[in-house]
């Protein structure tokens, strides 16, 4: 038997379509939901300074804190994508395993 | 024989490139990161509720030392675990971020000591949507480790 390349491929692009169209949506709405979470605190933190409510010290401290949590949801959208694209690329892997194994007689993948 | 020898190397990376596979980009799930930062997300709206119902001097935080300890001591125990794992660098880093911003809140707590008074209920919302912000995030790349594929 021998190997359709227009065929294999199309299987991977397809399989790997496929984490992507599941995945991404929800990492999205996920980065966009915690983007407004993240800007509303630093308003927050303007408005308590403004009322006088925190000191400088204190509002630099809650600035830094914002800035970490920020940093933290950012790390999660980074690890999340990547994700995807391990499991895009282990999908279109997948995919054509068992065609290329027949072919070559022989378990490669 | 050169242009053999180039072949033939180029099949043999290409085999082991291929025979690697699955890829393993990030780590796999670990149930105990997932348990500890949910019991954490507990014990912190625990402490937050409190603080909101307290008046001086319950609410200073001399009188919660044993909070911030403890907290310390578990996001700790869970960087140590998260190190052990291979892969695992994004969960560490996010561990290192939480373990820094229970010292800032103990800092923050500490500067608000001073004038005597208790934390303004804006910088208890405070506190509370950061930690969240930081716990969800956490939570959310443990659970896509379990790599659910539809």
């Amino acid at each position: 038997m021998s190997l359709n390349l227009e065929q294999l491929s199309q299987a991977m692009v397809n399989a790997a379509k496929g984490q992507v169209a599941d995945k991404w949506p929800q990492i999205k709405d996920y980065a966009k939901q915690e983007a407004k979470k993240l800007a509303e605190n630093f308003v927050l933190i303007e408005k308590l300074k403004l009322t006088q409510q925190i000191t400088e010290e204190q509002a630099v401290i809650m600035h830094k804190m914002q800035n970490n949590a920020t940093k933290a949801v950012l790390l999660s959208v980074q690890g999340m994508t990547t994700l995807m694209a391990e499991q895009a690329l282990n999908a279109a892997l997948d995919a054509v395993k068992e065609t290329v194994n027949t072919a070559l007689n022989f378990t490669l993948l | 024989m050169y242009q053999t020898l180039v072949r033939a190397s180029s099949l043999f990376s290409l085999f082991i490139l291929i025979s690697a596979c699955n890829v393993r980009w990030v780590s796999e799930y670990d149930a105990q990161i997932d348990q500890g930062i949910t019991q954490l997300h507990r014990e912190m709206e625990t402490f937050l509720t409190a603080l909101e119902q307290q008046q001086v001097p319950e609410c200073l935080s001399t009188e919660h030392g044993l909070f911030y300890q403890q907290s310390l001591v578990d996001v700790r125990a869970l960087k140590v675990r998260a190190k052990a794992i291979p892969n695992n660098d994004i969960t560490l880093q996010q561990l290192n971020l939480l373990e820094e911003n229970l010292s800032l809140m103990l800092t923050l707590h500490q500067t608000q000591d001073r004038s005597n008074s208790c934390m303004a209920p804006g910088m208890i919302t405070f506190n509370r949507s950061n930690f969240e912000s930081i716990f969800i995030a956490i939570l959310k790349f443990e659970l896509a480790k379990k790599r659910q594929v539809k």
